[in-house]
């Protein structure tokens, strides 16, 4: 798995520093953490600066519920996911939204960098990138949740707080509704 | 509804075996019934899929982020604690220290998006130096490094674009296209025929580029060299030619210059050129000591070697050639038909630098092992 922990951390006693706010596992958690949520919010966003933003931002918020919420590494990935969810929809309701005029001027991506492919990258990641914001709130969560890394059904599932029944009938319509979209821009 | 559950469990083992390399044709041929329904949806998560996937993530965007995290646990933690008179004066110096820190690293917000000639410009340089200071992990430097690098190739893109005439120093692989047209990192280079010989020698390679850019037509080169990171770590593995360093991979050549016995576990200091991608090509490595029951007084005869990992982008005192291509002196658009004799002469300096390092670069590239 792509983000699967170190097998020599001590997981438990991770979160058990982290609640005492030990620097030190902070740091880990984060480092563990941050790689998943940038992709997530790379995912869902065409401005990198918001991105950085976004990402660092669910951060912050974790603290706040660390003590009360989280008690495994788990429950962790599963709340800054769920929370780069709303923050990004809070973007998109221009509660973030700034230098809407230099977004247009600059092409400005997050770094979708292959030095051959670069340019086809940018493109594809626009183009799903414009087609996915016509989709549902959900049916956007679960296609960023799993594609944008390879996180498994059960993952997601977890992630989403749904049955797995649930997210196998959610990523269908997703699907569906993407295929759409992206056919109407060819049009 | 059951018949539609079934399509979406179909749904979810087809994307699985997508996910594990399968082919899309192959899939849909276990199912030519369904292929209809299937096969828009699969294409569709296909690009879905390829909308993710070669993003790299910024290294100084996840250090800014621990260090807000951190910063801002600090101060919540130290909100409550206020009973030993001593560990609360620890905890205000603390805080003092990390606000200093927030500082830096708020400040360097507003700076992020300046470019060379504005009045921010020195303090985002001097932020990135205070973030490198503070990485210790050998792999975070070089990633950190190569991320400020594409800041200076994007803001030298700004430039280009804005069409402003500005002094810049870029660094990244050096790259030819099928139009003669070179380029470090995606920023067009302006190279005179003599320059361009040699930078066929160096295609792919990491090189450092100064010079005056001019608007579209790209970087007026004074100066292009071939980048060298120097830096010092554990030795962890050896295998054929390629070792690793602190977590750093390094292609070992038959031309590198080996001083004392590697060992693994002993401490080396290494001077390599980077190619391509991934490779560092060692030029130098010399052991300097290793981690049981070494001399320590045996480990230091350059002057600058320690304890901490140290990386070094211009080093000066290292025996090792570097390429400096001195443009003629002349202003933009010169008459190509008379070049003055001096140019060359004054240029003859360079020449043999350059002569070497080509017979360098030549013993090294070839080798490069194929993955």
């Amino acid at each position: 798995m792509t983000y699967s922990l170190n097998p020599d951390m001590d997981i438990d006693g991770l979160l058990a520093r982290a609640h005492q706010f030990d620097p030190q596992a902070l740091s880990q958690l984060h480092d563990q953490l941050y790689p998943q949520v940038y992709r997530y919010v790379a995912y869902r966003l065409d401005d990198p600066q918001a991105c950085e933003d976004i990402s660092s931002e669910v951060f912050l918020r974790l603290l706040d519920v660390l003590k009360k919420k989280v008690q495994t590494v788990q429950s962790a990935r599963a709340w800054v996911m769920g929370t780069a969810n709303h923050l990004v929809m809070d973007y998109y309701r221009n509660k973030y939204r700034r230098k809407v005029e230099k977004l247009e001027n600059h092409d400005n991506l997050p770094d979708y960098h292959s030095p051959e492919g670069e340019t086809e990258s940018k493109l594809i990641h626009q183009e799903v990138h414009d087609a996915m914001l016509n989709l549902t709130d959900d049916q956007q969560h679960v296609i960023a949740l799993r594609f944008s890394q390879e996180l498994s059904l059960e993952e997601t599932a977890q992630m989403m707080d749904k049955t797995v029944n649930a997210v196998k009938v959610l990523q269908y319509r997703a699907l569906a509704a993407l295929r759409r979209q992206l056919d109407r821009r060819y049009m | 509804m059951a018949q539609h559950l079934e399509t979406y469990s179909l749904l979810e083992n087809c994307l699985a075996r997508l996910n594990a390399g399968e082919d899309l044709e192959s899939i849909l041929a276990q199912y030519p019934q369904q292929a209809a329904e299937l096969r828009p949806l699969l294409t569709a998560a296909l690009k879905a899929r390829q909308s993710g996937s070669p993003l790299r993530i910024p290294a100084s965007a996840q250090i800014d982020s621990r260090t807000r995290f951190l910063v801002e646990a600090r101060r919540r933690q130290s909100q409550p604690k206020a009973f030993f008179p001593r560990l609360n004066f620890a905890g205000a110096l603390m805080t003092a220290l990390i606000l200093l820190f927030a500082g830096i690293f708020g400040t360097s917000l507003a700076s992020a998006e300046t470019v060379p000639g504005e009045a921010l410009y020195p303090v985002k340089r001097v932020v990135e130096q205070a973030q490198l200071a503070l990485t210790t992990s050998q792999t975070a430097r070089l990633d950190l490094e190569e991320e400020f690098d594409r800041r200076r190739v994007a803001e030298a893109e700004e430039l280009e674009q804005n069409g402003l005439t500005e002094s810049v120093r870029v660094a990244g692989p050096l790259e030819e296209s099928d139009d003669e047209t070179w380029s470090v990192g995606g920023v067009k280079l302006k190279l005179t025929s003599e320059q361009a010989v040699l930078a066929r020698t160096l295609i792919g390679s990491y090189i450092e580029v100064n010079g005056q850019i001019r608007g579209e037509e790209g970087i007026e080169v004074e100066s292009l060299e071939l980048r060298l990171f120097t830096f010092s770590g554990t030795l962890e593995a050896i295998q054929d030619t390629e070792w690793t360093v602190s977590g750093v991979k390094v292609l070992v050549m038959e031309s590198t210059q080996i001083t004392g016995k590697p060992k693994i576990g002993k401490r080396v200091d290494l001077t390599t050129l980077r190619y391509d991608e991934d490779y560092f090509l060692a030029l130098t490595v010399r052991v300097t000591g290793g981690s049981d029951g070494d001399k320590p007084g045996e480990t230091d005869k350059g002057g600058k070697n320690s304890d901490d990992p140290v990386i070094t982008d211009i080093i000066d005192d290292v025996p090792v050639p570097t390429i400096e291509l001195t443009r003629t002196p002349e202003p933009e658009k010169s008459e190509p038909t008379h070049e003055p004799e001096e140019t060359k002469g004054s240029n003859s300096g360079s020449d043999d630098k350059g002569t070497e390092l080509t017979k360098l670069i030549e013993t090294i590239l070839p080798t490069k092992t194929p993955d």
